[in-house]
C-alpha cells in the first residue's frame, strides 16, 4: 500500500489481485444483493484509492481494508434502516429427509445430501444477525484474527468471540441437519 | 477456534461458491487507480525542475544585489574607521525615504554620499590610488632615515592633517619624529 501511496500503480494490482475475491464475497454475503454488493465493493476499493496517502502501517492491510469495507457497509445498512437485526433461523424450510436409496443411486445421493447441507449453510449465514455474520465472513474470508475483526469493526475481543461463537454454532446446527 | 468442527465448517463454507467479481468492475477499479497515481504524479513532475529554477534565480538575484551594494558598504564602513568620528557626520545613515527609494535611484545617492566624505574630510581614498596611514609612516620614517627631516617633517605634518585621530603607536613615533 505504501509503495502504490508512492505512485507505484503496479503495487495496488497486486493489492487488489490478492483481496478481491475474499472482499467481494465478503460484501456480497453480508448485503445479499449482488448489485449493490458490487456497488459497494466498488465503493470500498475507491475510498483505499482516495485515502492511500493517509494510510498509516499501525495494522495489517488487509484489516485496513475490512475497516473501510465495515463502514461502507455499516453506512449502507443505516441508509435502509436495517440496524443489527437478529433473524431467526426456520426450520420448515429444511427438506424432508431422504428415503431409503438403491446401491446404484448410492452416489447421486451423496450429492443430493451435499447440496442440501449447503443450502443449509447458506440460509443459515444468511440469517444469521449481521454482527455475527459479518465476524464470521472477515475470519473466513479476510482471515483476520480476533483482535484483528475487533479492531476493523470498532468492538473488543471478547465481543468478537462471543459473536462468533453464536455464528460457528449456527452453522454447524445448519450442516449437521 | 482451530477444533476439527471449525475446520469441517471452514471447508463447507468455501464449497458454498467462489464469487469473484465482474471483470467490468475490475477494469473500473484498476482504471482508477492508474489515474489517481497518474494525477498526483503529474505535478511532481514540474515541482522540483520549478523549485530548482526558483532557486537559481533568487542566488543569481542576491549575488548580483550583493555586488551592487558591495562598494558602498565599503565606502560606508571603511571612513570611520579611517577618519574616525570626524567621518560620521558626512555619511549619514540613510533616511527612511532612501530606505524606500527604488535600488537605482538609491545609488547614485550613495555615491554622493562617498563622493562627499572624501573631498570633505581631504583624505584619500582607495580609488584615488592614496597611500594608508601606515604607508604614510613607513615613508616618513624612511626619510628621517635617509635623514632628509625637513621632508620628514612636512609629511609628519600633513599626516596629522589627514589622519587627525590616528594614534601613531611608541615605536613608530620613535622612528618619525625628530630626534
Amino acid at each position: 500500500m505504501l509503495a502504490y501511496a508512492a505512485g507505484d500503480a503496479a503495487a495496488f494490482e497486486t493489492l487488489y489481485a490478492r483481496h478481491r475475491g475474499g472482499l467481494f464475497r465478503f460484501v456480497l454475503r453480508g448485503i445479499k444483493e449482488r448489485g449493490i454488493a458490487e456497488e459497494l465493493f466498488q465503493e470500498i476499493w475507491m475510498r483505499v484509492i482516495e485515502a492511500r496517502l493517509r494510510y498509516a502501517p499501525q495494522a495489517r492491510f488487509t484489516t485496513w481494508l475490512y475497516t473501510i469495507a465495515h463502514n461502507r457497509m455499516v453506512d449502507h445498512w443505516r441508509k435502509r434502516g436495517l440496524n443489527v437485526v437478529p433473524l431467526g433461523h426456520d426450520d420448515a424450510d429444511d427438506p424432508a429427509p431422504p428415503e431409503p436409496a438403491a446401491e446404484a443411486a448410492r452416489e447421486p445421493q451423496r450429492q443430493a445430501e451435499t447440496n442440501e447441507q449447503l443450502e443449509r449453510l447458506a440460509r443459515a449465514l444468511e440469517a444469521l444477525p449481521p454482527a455475527q455474520s459479518e465476524a464470521f465472513l472477515m475470519r473466513e474470508e479476510g482471515g483476520l484474527s480476533l483482535a484483528e475483526i475487533a479492531a476493523a469493526t470498532g468492538s473488543n475481543e471478547e465481543a468478537v468471540k462471543s459473536r462468533l461463537r453464536y455464528a460457528v454454532a449456527k452453522l454447524r446446527e445448519a450442516l449437521d441437519g | 477456534m482451530a477444533e476439527p468442527e471449525d475446520d469441517k465448517l471452514a471447508e463447507r463454507y468455501r464449497a458454498l461458491g467462489s464469487e469473484q467479481p465482474p471483470p467490468a468492475l475490475d477494469a473500473k477499479i484498476l482504471a482508477a487507480a492508474r489515474r489517481e497515481t497518474h494525477l498526483r504524479r503529474a505535478p511532481r513532475r514540474w515541482v522540483l525542475p520549478l523549485s530548482l529554477a526558483a532557486l537559481l534565480v533568487l542566488s543569481v538575484s542576491v549575488t548580483l544585489q550583493m555586488q551592487h551594494e558591495r562598494p558602498d558598504l565599503e565606502n560606508e564602513t571603511a571612513a570611520p574607521a579611517q577618519a574616525g568620528k570626524a567621518a560620521v557626520p558626512a555619511a549619514p545613515a540613510p533616511s527612511a525615504a532612501d530606505r524606500a527609494a527604488p535600488a537605482h535611484a538609491a545609488e547614485p545617492k550613495a555615491a554622493q554620499r562617498a563622493a562627499g566624505a572624501t573631498t570633505q574630510q581631504g583624505r584619500p581614498s582607495r580609488e584615488s590610488g592614496a597611500e594608508s596611514p601606515e604607508q604614510w609612516l613607513a615613508r616618513i620614517a624612511e626619510l628621517r632615515r635617509e635623514g632628509h627631516d625637513a621632508e620628514a617633517d612636512r609629511r609628519l605634518a600633513e599626516f596629522r592633517r589627514r589622519f587627525p585621530d590616528y594614534r601613531i603607536p611608541q615605536p613608530v613615533r620613535e622612528k618619525v619624529e625628530r630626534r
